[in-house]
């Protein structure tokens, strides 16, 4: 004969959770999402706002170089006083000696610099 | 003939015991891996290793979460729906604090502990923390190491607070608060542990959680006898 290993188990889940309570867990987790979101939101609402204004002053900075007839650096008159009796030209071999680096940063790099470790 | 059942009530169904005991797991490994990493407790190397080994832990602890919720999505409704029911016992409880003190040899309130559901008043504070803050970490987690460059400083900070300490006060209050409270009930311990169905005895159900037997349980319906199984 067979043994059967219990004799009771929870009701479905319909008998446990009524409709009031469908809901009110339905809610609960409905306001922890969109709480959740919010902040998530307004941190990054906040750091667009950043950008996008930093973007706007750069723009502006450009249009005010315009303007001046400063906004390609060939035209800077320091640039081209520093041709005229310096650096030959551009690309020349001495200004590419000058002006040319080889160093190029990633942050994490700058991080380990620091002597902290880099996860990832 | 009829049938021989053993006196016993199902309590820790299997997807409840699968998620449990996975996330359990898989907690612990995330945590003696987070502890190493944030506070430099090893060598740089060392320290990489754990933070590939936390990573690759939380992908598992990831899955099983979402699997648990969308998969028996009911399971975590009741779950959530009675830790979110407070009736006058469940208030009650708080007078003697459901008779642990009183183990302790502190008499505290009276002797009497007001009769609870599947889940006392203590757990009822407790889980739905540690429920959401499974998801909580999920989210700052998987923020923190795929979007860092994306989130902002602001968002990136906050994040990573809330992911360090967070976890850190949910798992002091798992390791001082649960898992003694639940090694002082080795009945629930082996339903939970053992490989098999979640069961306890009946008696001891019906001592710890009246109101659970009492509103929430059914016999299992089967035909009187059920026929041997035919040899061919």
């Amino acid at each position: 004969m067979k043994r059967l290993p219990y004799k009771y188990e929870e009701g479905p889940a319909s008998m446990v959770v009524s409709r009031r309570g469908f809901l009110k867990v339905t809610g609960i987790l409905a306001a922890f999402v969109a709480f959740g979101k919010a902040v998530i939101g307004y941190f990054y609402g906040k750091r667009h706002d950043y950008i996008t204004s930093r973007q706007d002053g750069l723009y502006e900075d450009d249009k005010i170089h315009q303007r001046e007839g400063l906004a390609a650096s060939q035209e800077n008159p320091t640039v081209k006083k520093y041709y005229e009796e310096f650096g030959e030209y551009p690309l020349s071999e001495k200004s590419h000696h000058l002006l040319h680096t080889h160093h190029y940063y990633e942050r994490w790099q700058l991080a380990k610099a620091k002597g902290e470790v880099y996860h990832g | 003939m009829a049938n021989d059942y053993m006196n016993k009530v199902l309590k820790f169904p299997l997807p409840n015991k699968i998620f449990h005991n996975v996330n359990a797991v898989t907690w612990y490994i995330l945590l003696i891996t987070g502890l190493i990493a944030y506070f430099k407790l090893a060598s740089p190397q060392t320290m990489a290793l754990m933070m590939k080994i936390h990573i690759y832990t939380a992908v598992i602890f990831t899955l099983n979460f979402i699997a648990f919720v969308f998969i028996t999505p009911h399971r975590f409704y009741m779950m959530l729906d009675r830790l979110f029911t407070w009736d006058k016992d469940t208030f009650a409880w708080f007078k003697n604090f459901g008779g642990y003190p009183r183990m302790l040899g502190i008499p505290f309130g009276p002797e009497e502990v007001a009769p609870q559901g599947k889940y006392n008043a203590g757990q009822k504070l407790s889980y739905p923390m540690f429920v959401f803050f499974v998801a909580i970490l999920i989210v700052t987690g998987w923020g923190l190491f795929l979007f860092k460059h994306a989130l902002g400083k602001g968002l990136f900070t906050v994040m990573f607070y809330v992911h360090v300490w967070g976890s850190i006060l949910v798992s002091a209050m798992a390791t001082f608060g649960h898992v003694p409270l639940a090694l002082i009930h080795p009945d629930d311990v082996k339903a939970m542990f053992r490989f098999g169905p979640g069961t306890v005895p009946i008696e001891v159900a019906a001592h710890h959680n009246p109101k659970w037997v009492k509103n929430e349980i059914v016999e299992i319906d089967l035909p009187k006898d059920i026929p041997e199984g035919h040899h061919h």
